[in-house]
């Protein structure tokens, strides 16, 4: 393998990881204070999508005001989702799991019904590659990178700076304590299924305009969601950032030294390695 | 006065009792004209498959239509007219059992347009052959597990795997610079087989295969493969076999990490104009591409293309795309052997089948062949259509047939 394949897919890689951070957000967010891992947060980013299709290349609406309304609304369906398929098996987190697996098939046949199964895709307004010491980087794929990154950050200082970040801290950390010192378990929780769908839809919007939407789109943002943030720890969001680019540049690389079949096995082999000797993920809590 | 009421009352009754009575025996004598032949067909409507392959399902109605339109079949001097039964395989083998078992034993039908996914077609095979059920499935990369001499019952609309010759021979004439190719196909058994193809036909006009890079099934992400592709510099790849997605990923990636060669597959990946609309980077990055697959709005199109496209966008409310011929593309074979045969006996339809030196395709006139791959005279041997995407239009480049 030459140099510039070898730094190639170094970017590669990182432009991967960058992609699984942005995917991965949500589902810790909503793992971290629910406690469910939330399985149909697949499809709930296929629907920011989608979403975006509709407005931006259906209706022509500028993209980045597509993205918005998209949000807004995924994550309204969201706060749906909790009040209505989540709360009430709450203490029972198993259950919970199977109406996530459930909510996979209604989504998903919801969407091939009303959009049809011909794949979409649309013209990104961030058009265009860049090409520097003998790599090559589309403009697609950084942005996904700086607005991820930009999102992290948000969120960080969100959980950190805000009230509600606060008490999504302390839900996390301890339910009922939580619960105790008055804080609205359901409120918050409905908050933060609003964040982490909202979340998935612009992760959705950009990455399904990169690698085309379809309904099934979304099996794989659930695969590297989970894999990234049981990696970086549950409920972790610095975790999350190292998961991902773990995972990112295992994806990116491999595939280039050997087979995208190894690199496959290469991933879930390092996940198990590093479970095996911390089980609470890198940088996950004890 | 109430005895009149009463009376009243009663002839209304029987009135319309008798009219009852009559309708129905004229819808009888009405359907006494022409009788009807079902025919199954195991569609894929849910599942993961379903996304890529609904098209077929929806065009079933318009392709019964069709064709009782234009008369149906007659056979003995008898009119009969179709009426297709569907059934969901689900994406899957068990599915596709089930459906076929539903098909056969409730339906008690004799001819089934068969699965496309390739594993469900072998899983139904050997019900069919007991129940001696003809199986048709439309084109793809199928191998012998699904045409040799054991399967009496089971045909095939075409098989891509005469196309790479045909591709081939396009790309040394177009493209002369070209001394190296790179095969990149989905690692399945069509993938396996498509590039096995390739290789030979590659190696037959001549050019060196520098790279063969299978990828999974649930690839999203191409860049990591073309890259690993693209440092063996070849001058063009061929995409093999995959889907439309993956057609895009493939043609998107290489085109982000510079490759400016040819891009071709010898089959079909799906619709033309859908694979152009997922070309990124504008027409400057949607050139020097061509597939074996139909532009199914040509002016150049057969007459039956240009006769069924307006028919499905009318009845689908949809632009009309390449699988949504499918049902169409089977049900002509079928019923023209059933014709060729002048029997429902499926015994005798295989048999005058098989013999069959023309028969009528959606893209012009065919024959039966086969026995060279396959060592069974079941596979339609008809032309092939050849696109193009030209900054960022499909067009239709023409016709290629297989000389024996």
């Amino acid at each position: 393998m030459s140099g510039s394949a070898l730094a190639q897919s170094i970017i590669n890689g990182l432009a991967s990881g960058g992609i699984y951070i942005l995917v991965a957000l949500g589902l810790t967010l909503v793992l971290s204070i629910m406690g469910i891992v939330q399985m149909s947060h697949g499809e709930i980013y296929m629907f920011g999508a989608y979403g975006v299709y509709f407005l931006f290349a259906s209706l022509g609406l500028n993209f980045v005001l597509a993205m918005i309304i998209s949000t807004l609304v995924v994550g309204g369906f969201g706060i749906v989702l909790e009040r209505f398929c989540f709360r009430p098996f709450r203490a029972e987190p198993d259950r919970a799991m199977i109406i996530a697996i459930g909510l996979i098939l209604v989504l998903q046949n919801i969407a091939l019904v009303v959009a049809g199964g011909t794949p979409r895709s649309y013209v990104s307004p961030f058009a265009g590659i860049l090409h520097f010491g003998g790599v090559s980087l589309s403009l697609e794929r950084l942005t996904i990178v700086i607005i991820g990154s930009g999102l992290l950050v948000a969120l960080y200082l969100f959980i950190r700076m805000t009230k509600t970040g606060q008490a999504m801290l302390s839900i996390s950390q301890d339910r009922e304590g939580a619960a105790l010192q008055g804080i609205d378990i359901n409120r918050i929780s409905a908050i933060a299924m609003f964040l982490g769908c909202g979340l998935a839809a612009i992760a959705g919007s950009l990455v399904g305009g990169l690698f085309g939407i379809t309904p099934t789109m979304g099996g794989f943002a659930l695969m590297k969601g989970i894999a990234v943030i049981i990696l970086g720890g549950l409920g972790s969001i610095p975790g999350a950032v190292v998961g991902g680019l773990i995972i990112g540049l295992i994806d990116g690389v491999m595939p280039v030294l050997t087979t995208a079949h190894i690199a496959g096995a290469t991933g879930f082999g390092v996940i198990i390695l590093i479970l095996l000797f911390r089980p609470q993920g890198i940088w996950g809590h004890e | 006065m109430k005895a009149l009421r009463m009376g009243l009352r009663v002839s209304c009754v029987m009135s319309l009792l008798t009219l009852c009575v009559l309708v129905n025996a004229w819808a009888d004598e009405s359907k006494g004209d022409a009788k009807i032949i079902k025919i199954g067909a195991i569609v894929t409507v849910t599942g993961p498959a379903a996304a890529g392959l609904k098209d077929m399902a929806d065009a079933a109605g318009p392709a019964e239509e069709y064709f009782n339109s234009k008369g149906g079949v007659t056979v003995a001097g008898q009119k009969y007219n179709i009426k297709i039964i569907a059934e969901d395989d689900q994406s899957n083998p068990q599915g596709a059992l089930a459906a076929a078992n539903k098909l056969i034993s409730r339906d008690e039908v004799k001819f089934i347009l068969a699965p496309i996914i390739p594993q469900n077609n072998i899983a139904i095979s050997p019900l069919c052959e007991k129940a001696k059920v003809i199986h048709l499935r439309f084109h793809g990369v199928g191998g012998k597990e699904e045409i040799n001499p054991d399967l009496h019952y089971s045909f095939a609309s075409y098989m891509n795997l005469y196309n790479a010759p045909f591709a081939y021979d396009y790309l040394v004439k177009n493209y002369p610079q070209v001394k190296k190719v790179a095969i990149i196909p989905v690692d399945d058994p069509g993938g396996v087989t498509g590039s096995e193809f390739g290789e030979k036909a590659a190696k037959a006009h001549g050019l060196q295969v520098v790279a063969k890079q299978f990828y999974p099934f649930d690839t999203q992400d191409f860049n990591p493969i073309l890259t690993k592709v693209l440092d063996k510099k070849p001058d063009a790849i061929d995409i093999s076999v995959g889907i439309v997605v993956w057609g895009a990923g493939i043609i998107n990636a290489a085109r982000e990490l510079g490759f400016k060669g040819p891009i071709f597959a010898p089959t079909p990946l799906g619709d033309m104009d859908v694979l152009a609309s997922m070309i990124k980077g504008g027409p400057q990055a949607a050139h020097d591409i061509f597939i074996t697959a139909p532009d199914m709005h040509s002016p150049k199109m057969t007459p039956m293309i240009k006769e069924i496209v307006p028919l499905l966008e009318k009845r689908l409310k949809t632009r009309a795309r390449m699988d949504h011929t499918i049902p169409f593309e089977t049900l002509v074979l079928l019923l023209s052997a059933i014709e060729k045969a002048q029997s429902l006996d499926t015994e005798k339809v295989v048999k005058a089948w098989e013999n069959m030196k023309e028969i009528d395709t959606i893209f012009g006139k065919g024959r039966m062949g086969g026995k060279d791959l396959f060592g069974i005279n079941h596979v339609v041997i008809r032309p092939v259509p050849l696109s193009r995407i030209v900054n960022g239009k499909v067009e239709h480049v023409g016709f290629f047939e297989k000389k024996d």
